[in-house]
């Protein structure tokens, strides 16, 4: 199982803050996976950063079991 | 003692930021950047932001860039701070200060700081307007 964490319009639109999946496999398929389930949000999806255990990652990026994965919607801090 | 990096309700405030650092006779140059904010015309009567933030992640991340700039400039300190939860229009929200030996790589260095932050910390924020609407700002896309 991986620990998927959402935050600011994405925790809004998905009205939870955090789920849990079983699945392995690379950021990139994570991103496809998750706009399967989701159409709704499917171009909010495109745009968001993957952190996989606090540390941002890329699409080829893989992840395992246990991992946690943020989704960071584009920032607007400051 | 006040920590140089600090993400939470709390606000130290640039005064007792100052007040607080001992003599330091090596830094010819002390920049200061507030963030705050603000309503004009164009922002369509807006009373407050309201901050969230990925906590963990999001001090890690200021962590770093306090490094990256402490390096990359060779300033003396770095300080940033940034609240969260409702911050009113004319409140500041945001902090950098840093200290070096001369303005050319200090104004440098807190450039940096404060755009790596706007850029890199998982910080969201939510204009709240007089008529008791809010909508999420849309960040910039990084790669």
């Amino acid at each position: 199982m991986v620990r998927l964490l959402y935050f600011s319009y994405l925790k809004e639109r998905l009205k939870k803050a955090e789920e849990e999946l079983p699945f392995t496999g690379t950021v990139g398929e994570l991103r496809k996976l998750l706009k399967e389930k989701y159409p709704q949000l499917a171009d909010e999806l495109e745009r968001v950063r993957f952190a996989v255990n606090d540390e941002y990652a890329k699409d080829d990026e893989p992840i395992k079991d246990g991992d946690k994965i943020a989704l960071i919607p584009p920032v607007s801090g400051g | 003692m006040i920590p140089r990096v600090y993400l939470g309700h709390e606000w130290f405030g640039a005064e007792r930021i100052l007040s607080s650092l001992p003599p330091e006779p090596e830094c010819g140059a002390w920049v200061l950047f507030l963030g705050v904010p603000r309503n004009a015309p164009e922002d369509g009567g807006v009373t407050a932001l309201e901050y969230e933030a990925y906590l963990p992640m999001a001090v890690k991340e200021m962590e770093k860039i306090r490094r990256e700039a402490i390096e990359r400039f060779g300033v003396k300190e770095v300080f940033i701070h940034h609240r969260l939860g409702l911050v009113p229009v004319g409140e500041p929200s945001f902090l950098v200060l840093a200290l070096g030996g001369h303005r050319e790589e200090t104004f440098k260095a807190c450039r940096y700081a404060v755009d790596e932050t706007k850029k890199r910390v998982p910080i969201w924020k939510k204009e709240h307007f007089s008529d008791g609407s809010s909508r999420w700002v849309r960040g910039h896309a990084e790669g």
